[in-house]
């Protein structure tokens, strides 16, 4: 090494830059905000404000079922789906109510085996589908409609896409999580969502306004996003292979 | 119940906002073992802390990268190079190094940041008068305070492309495959930069440091 290269080696270590001292934590608020666009920024307040008021009353609902759950810590949402956080593991029992989009869900409401022409008929908005070649074929499409603007299950031989009506950006779909568990922000083409890693347990509000739990612990993690109108669900992917799935939903 | 408060926000406070959380996981940074590709792994899958690691494991390097290339925009350029670093961790292949992979982001933003820049005059560097650590003052003396300063006024006289070079070999101490990776050009082409830039250097300090 020449003098110089050593001078320069040295003059490193006394460089007058910044410390950098709120770096991280400056970095890791940022990541929890989705990608900068103006309008998913927009679009993303307005989500905040309708579903603020509606999320005040599924909280009360849902401490009004169960008592344990005034340990909720904290909550997320996008679209249809919100997230909470319970201080308390989730029970494991046998469930209470079929959930949309659960496997075996029996329910006057709820149609299975159909064409996706035809699923298209019963629900509000338009069903889209993954358009990545390793999807593979569609093996079974349901509509269950207990849920306002009704709610898609596409299965696929490795995953379920599930797609959630999200009028007026109410959220209809719940998950709880227990304690340990993770959320982190995520953004699919630009749309916010996240990544739901262990067990969480889902509740629903129906079209009545009831609100529904299922009391079976779930576990695996989900990919949840929200584009307008729509919410999707992937489950049954890791975090790599849905986000690549996801991208091809359109 | 606590009151609901913002949704991402309050996941931010807690992960990030200097929560009792974050500074259990900023205490843990300096000790965690982990290699490059464990931790981006583990933030893959939705670790924030095993991120905040490599941020704390890189914040310096990055910085002195992007001081060298952006002056005193390389804490914004870090900043945003973090966060996109995060955003496209799904792209990184964890078979390849993640130091290169990195720099390739954080001179890229620190290029921005120098090209936007509304006057592209010579860049304002300082040496610092107080030195980094106890081993540096120790040899810290007024002469060599003078001589590093007087090179530090030639490096930031540098064309863009010879100072981003030197800041990537000699200020973040990446070596020169990794310089060229960086720049995204054939190993012999970073060295011949690597050497014009050198050249260049000599040629403004005269007998000074060179010898």
């Amino acid at each position: 090494m020449t003098a110089l290269e050593e001078a320069l080696f040295d003059l490193a270590e006394h460089l007058d830059h910044p410390d950098g001292e709120r770096l991280e934590a400056t970095v890791l608020r940022r990541i929890g905000e989705p990608a900068p666009s103006e309008e998913s920024r927009r679009s993303r307040i307005r989500a905040m404000v309708a579903v603020a008021a509606v999320v005040v009353v599924i909280a009360g609902a849902l401490v009004a079922v169960a008592p344990a759950r005034r340990a909720i810590a904290d909550w997320l949402g996008i679209g249809a789906v919100e997230v909470r956080r319970v201080g308390l593991p989730l029970p494991n029992g046998p469930s209470a109510h079929a959930v949309p989009g659960a496997v075996g869900s029996t329910s006057p409401t709820v149609s299975e085996g159909l064409e996706i022409a035809t699923a298209q008929r019963r629900v509000t908005f338009r069903i889209a589908v993954p358009r990545d070649p390793t999807a593979g074929t569609l093996a079974g499409v349901e509509v269950d409609r207990r849920v306002p603007g009704g709610f898609v299950v596409l299965r696929y031989p490795r995953f379920t896409l599930i797609e959630i009506a999200s009028q007026g950006d109410v959220p209809v779909v719940g998950k709880l999580l227990a304690p340990g568990e993770r959320v982190d922000p995520v953004t699919v083409g630009g749309a916010p969502g996240f990544w739901v890693v262990g067990a969480h347990q889902v509740t629903y509000l129906d079209r009545s306004g009831r609100l529904r739990t299922d009391t079976v612990r779930r576990s695996g993690a989900v990919l949840i996003w929200a584009a307008t109108g729509v919410t999707y669900r992937i489950e049954g992917l890791d975090r790599v292979a849905a986000a690549r799935m996801a991208a091809s939903v359109h | 119940m606590r009151r609901p408060v913002g949704r991402r926000e309050d996941f931010v406070n807690r992960f990030g906002g200097g929560t009792r959380t974050a500074r259990a996981v900023y205490a843990m940074h300096t000790m965690d073992r982990r290699s490059d590709a464990e931790l981006v792994i583990a933030a893959r899958q939705g670790d924030l802390g095993a991120f905040a690691v490599l941020v704390e494991r890189y914040r310096a390097p990055a910085l002195r990268v992007a001081y060298g290339i952006a002056g005193n925009e390389a804490e914004d350029a870090v900043q945003d190079a973090f966060v996109k670093a995060y955003r496209k961790l799904e792209g990184f292949r964890t078979d390849a190094a993640f130091r290169p992979w990195l720099f390739t982001i954080v001179a890229n933003e620190a290029r921005n940041r120098r090209r936007s820049s509304s006057r592209r005059s010579k860049l304002d560097l300082q040496v610092r008068d107080q030195p980094r650590s106890a081993a540096a003052a120790v040899e810290d003396v007024v002469a060599r305070r003078d001589q590093r300063r007087r090179l530090l006024d030639v490096v930031a006289s540098l064309p863009d492309r010879y100072r981003e070079v030197v800041a990537l070999r000699y200020f973040a101490g990446l070596s020169e495959s990794e310089t060229a990776e960086v720049l995204s050009c054939p190993l012999g082409t970073a060295k011949s930069r690597l050497s014009r830039a050198l050249n260049l250097l000599r040629a403004q300090l005269g007998e000074e440091v060179v010898s």
